[in-house]
């Protein structure tokens, strides 16, 4: 038991200065909010990029700038941003509203309506609020055991 | 013997007030720009079943406590055990303290009001398109600027907010002077009031040209939002700040039914109404941002679609840029702003009326007087929001208030009901609102209150510690988090500790 405690030990003692430095190596490079931006723009010009794709390079976009700690690169990355903030409106605009939009509406709208209907519609055949404190036939249902 | 309790007019008078006091400024402002955040159209998923499964569990534990017992939190938990009296109190002067701000944002909106009343007269707005959010900042605030350090000064003393802070106070003290009685005949039309507007912004709205390009942002579906866990605290998160539910004020309200009134099916309708809204007010919101996006040539996701930027930026930009002319703008903005001010006032005073109600159960001082004296007191407290520095404080304590200690008061209520008071206790009250209710709550509510609340909000609250300790909040300096966020949430702890140690002579009244 205590052989078997040490060796976890030891492997604990091991992972630990190591394991923080294996996932460093890991980690893909952290793209600097200009970059983010010019990846944008790229997307933005070459035109052949799904709706979905380009949203996503402009939420990875603004996500680096808000997180970009260095002023200076910062400052660039919006100041590139305000540049071709025109040509990413007209990119991202959906003139219309797509099927699965529609169909997420009519089901949220259904749902409430009717949620909302079937309770009120049982609410108005229960006992009127004032008369309540003077029903004699109360409660309603026996206690359960 | 204590004197007979003072009850609704009516069922749908106490429906209305609950629907009320659940629908208020978070239902425009937070809860389309959450969903556009947290996949869009997706986001109506996780949100129907943090509805089912947390929200209406949630309220049903708060109506049945609040009309089983007869009275405010405080009461109702002191009879599910005699430790837990200070979790009621603390339950409703967190609310208190949040009332203290939100009645600072409701002055804000009395400023625009004045201001569209008179551009209807004079025809000409004070803010040009472009320029709303520095007219927010300059003109009604007075804001100071926060320096690289987080610090900022107190700045001068804005007399134009303290004037409408007294109008919103007095307007709450009014509406709720007189008891439920009065409250029941003033939410008939501070209820109705606001849907009928948003019905008309959001007719207008749609009707502008982008409109269905803002649209496609709010209800399109991006599915893989569903596989991040954000997304569905997200949903939970706006259930539990949408329903005014930890707040004291349901119980509060449902303490003057009758003890044999139905509990299941009103909180049903309570929360398909607040949800109904919220699903409205998106439409409202997200074509004006989509008309806005296309008339500043901005891509949608760059207009701000939720809390103070949406209210007091989007919304004014969108006025100023409506076709119609001067005249016709302000009286859309008017309707916008009087829109925020009938939601507002409601929920305001619902908050209010918790707090008097548990201070009547405990100390059966005179409810005129009570509710006289928080209004007063609550008012003055509201001063400090009302210099240029006054948006800081006010950012600060709402997010100590509205993000750690709600959720952790609400947490406790959880555990309280679904764990520590017993299981002979609960199944008795769980049979005596299943006795009196249309719809029973059954095992799917249990598993609600005793397992899916408790550890959804353990996990709020753990995410929510876990960034204030890794980033700090909002890059402000220790000293205003210590002042205006820790301080004051701490005081509200040993101020509910020190009033259920406090003998009343209430006490007596309380059933155990």
């Amino acid at each position: 038991m205590r052989t078997a405690a040490g060796f976890v030990l030891v492997a604990l003692l091991l992972a630990v200065p190591t394991a923080p430095r294996a996932h460093a190596e890991d980690a893909p490079k952290k793209v600097d909010a200009v970059g983010a931006v010019a990846r944008l723009e790229r997307a933005v010009d070459a035109g052949d990029s799904t709706w979905e794709n380009l949203y996503d390079l402009y939420v990875k976009a603004k996500e680096a700038m808000a997180e970009e700690k260095d002023e200076a690169v910062k400052t660039e990355a919006e100041t590139a941003y305000a540049a071709i903030r025109g040509k990413v409106a007209k990119a991202l605009e959906r003139d219309h509203l797509p099927m699965n939009g529609w169909f997420m509406g009519i089901f949220a709208a259904l749902l409430l309506w009717g949620g909302f209907g079937w309770c009120l519609r049982i609410a108005m055949k229960s006992t009127p609020q004032h008369e309540l404190d003077e029903d004699e036939s109360w409660p309603i249902r026996p206690e359960e055991p | 013997m204590a004197e007979a309790r003072e009850r609704w007019a009516s069922r749908p008078a106490f429906i209305m007030a609950a629907v009320g006091s659940a629908i208020g400024l978070g239902n425009v402002w937070r809860f389309p720009g959450t969903a556009f955040n947290n996949g869009g159209g997706a986001f109506f998923v996780p949100y129907f079943i943090a509805l089912l499964t947390a929200g209406i569990p949630l309220m049903i534990v708060e109506y049945g406590l609040g009309s089983r017992f007869q009275g405010g939190a405080p009461k109702a938990y002191r009879s599910l055990g005699k430790g837990f009296e200070w979790i009621g109190w603390w339950a409703v002067l967190i609310g208190l303290g949040i009332s203290i701000y939100y009645c600072v944002i409701l002055a804000w909106s009395w400023d625009y009001v004045v201001v569209c009343v008179k551009a209807m007269f004079t025809g000409e707005l004070p803010w040009k398109a472009g320029e709303a959010g520095t007219y927010f900042k300059e003109s009604v605030l007075a804001r100071t600027d926060v320096a690289a350090d987080g610090t900022f000064a107190v700045g001068a003393f804005n007399w134009t907010v303290a004037a409408g802070l007294v109008a919103t106070w007095v307007v709450v003290w009014w509406c709720i002077a007189k008891g439920v009685h009065r409250v029941g005949k003033i939410v008939m039309i501070t209820v109705p009031l606001p849907l009928v507007l948003l019905v008309l912004l959001a007719i207008r709205g749609l009707t502008l040209p982008g409109a269905v390009d803002g649209l496609a942002y709010y209800l399109s579906p991006n599915w893989a939002k569903l596989a991040e866990a954000k997304t569905w605290l997200a949903a939970y998160g706006q259930v539990f700040f949408s329903l005014s539910v930890g707040w004291g004020i349901l119980i509060a309200y449902a303490s003057y039914q009758s003890k044999k009134s139905d509990v299941v099916n009103n909180a049903f309708i309570t929360s398909f109404a607040n949800c109904g809204f919220s699903f409205l007010a998106g439409f409202a919101v997200f074509s004006t941002v989509g008309y806005i996006a296309l008339s500043l040539g901005q891509p949608i996701p760059d207009i701000e679609s939720s809390s103070f930027g949406l209210a007091f930026t989007t919304y004014p930009t969108a006025i100023e840029l409506l076709p119609g002319g001067p005249r016709l703008q302000a009286l859309i903005g008017l309707a916008f702003f009087v829109m925020l001010l009938t939601l507002g006032v409601d929920s305001a005073f619902s908050i209010v009326e918790a707090v008097s109600t548990a201070f009547y159960d405990k100390f059966r001082m005179s409810r005129a007087k009570l509710v006289a004296w928080l209004c007063i007191v609550c008012c003055i407290l509201g001063l400090v929001f009302c210099f240029g520095s006054g948006l800081f404080w006010l950012d600060i304590n709402d997010n100590f208030l509205g993000n750690y200690s709600l959720p952790t008061v609400a947490l406790l209520q959880a555990l309280a009901f679904g764990w520590f008071m017993g299981s002979k206790r609960f199944k008795t009250i769980q049979n005596d609102m299943n006795r009196r209710s249309e719809l029973q709550a059954g095992f799917y509510w249990v598993i609600a209150i005793k397992l899916i609340t408790p550890l959804v909000l353990i996990w709020i609250l753990f995410l929510g510690f876990r960034d204030l300790i890794d980033k700090g909040y909002e890059g402000y300096a220790t000293g205003p988090i210590l002042y205006a966020g820790v301080l004051p949430a701490a005081l509200l702890v040993v101020l509910s500790f020190v009033l259920s140690a406090w003998k009343g002579k209430g006490d007596a009244d309380v059933e155990e």
